[in-house]
């Protein structure tokens, strides 16, 4: 049993092809599917079967970890309208938008010294989130309208804060392994 | 993944690490960033009244290639003129710094990154 791989990612879950995605739906179908196809299942099937059963459980994979994550789904949806990224070499010149990110950065790297840390990257976590949050909401309003291009400038930056936010992440973990 | 020498000694030891004032005439700021990784790169040049590039800093949030290529542009750059700093290719570093293939975008960042502090203190003239 195989699965019709040229679907995109949102057909084989049965979802609407669109930025905001119902995620408990998106788990149901996932698990399902990922039953449905699970290589044990084949274990005493043809080589040929088991070998599909696993591209079968990759492709599965790979579909639902891209749904997931806002930023990886937002440039699936670009990916599907023919928008290229190159990641050698794309770079961002937003000055504004590189001056924020260099000034988080800077009062991330001072947490350590704050006179109460964890306050200090609290403070530091809601502001990234919320322009995170914000930078989504920028996504699916150029993307709704069809203006691709400045959606895809959108999703190059929810790079940068995926970045920040795993670094904010880190630093918590950190402190409270300190703090133990 | 393993650094080269190269890549590690600016990474310790980073040259001409810091800021000057953006606003000063004399003062151009370029600032670039990595999609691909989300790395920051801020590369500033000092230029004289003879045209020559006489102090450079940088800062930059990103991986060790990131770095060391920004760290060993900012030697590079100094008592150069605008004209030579602009010549510089992301190759040369590259290849001064050995940069495996998935780390070449590292110096295109500072690549641009002195493009860009070139452009801005010539727009400011």
């Amino acid at each position: 049993m195989s699965i019709d791989f040229k679907k995109n990612y949102f057909e084989l879950f049965g979802l609407p092809v669109q930025f905001d995605v119902d995620n408990s739906q998106l788990a149901v179908a996932f698990r399902a599917l990922q039953t449905q196809h699970h290589p044990d299942r084949f274990a005493s099937e043809s080589d040929e079967a088991r070998r599909i059963a696993q591209q079968v459980t990759s492709f599965i994979n790979t579909a639902q970890e891209t749904l997931k994550s806002n930023r990886l789904r937002a440039r699936y949806l670009l990916s599907l309208s023919d928008v290229d990224f190159d990641d050698e070499r794309d770079t961002t010149s937003d000055m504004m938008f590189l001056m924020s990110q260099m000034e988080r950065r800077e009062v991330l790297e001072q947490v350590p010294n704050a006179v109460d840390p964890f306050d200090a990257v609290d403070a530091l976590s809601k502001d990234v989130k919320a322009e995170n949050k914000a930078l989504e909401q920028a996504f699916e309003t150029a993307y709704d309208a069809g203006d691709l291009e400045e959606a895809k400038q959108v999703v190059l930056k929810l790079k940068f804060f995926e970045r920040l936010l795993g670094e904010i992440k880190q630093l918590e973990e950190k402190l409270e392994d300190e703090a133990l | 993944m393993a650094y080269g020498e190269k890549v590690m000694d600016h990474y310790d030891n980073p040259r001409n690490v810091g800021s000057f004032d953006a606003k000063d005439a004399e003062i151009g700021t370029g600032m670039v960033g990595a999609p691909a990784c989300g790395d920051v790169m801020r590369l500033q040049i000092k230029v004289g009244k003879d045209g020559i590039i006489e102090d450079a800093k940088f800062k930059t949030y990103g991986c060790g290639s990131a770095i060391a290529s920004s760290s060993l542009l900012t030697e590079w750059v100094k008592g150069k003129t605008l004209d030579q700093a602009k010549e510089i290719k992301n190759t040369d570093i590259a290849d001064e710094l050995e940069l495996p293939p998935v780390k070449v975008h590292c110096s295109v960042l500072a690549e641009d990154a002195i493009k860009a502090a070139i452009d801005d203190y010539q727009s400011k003239q």
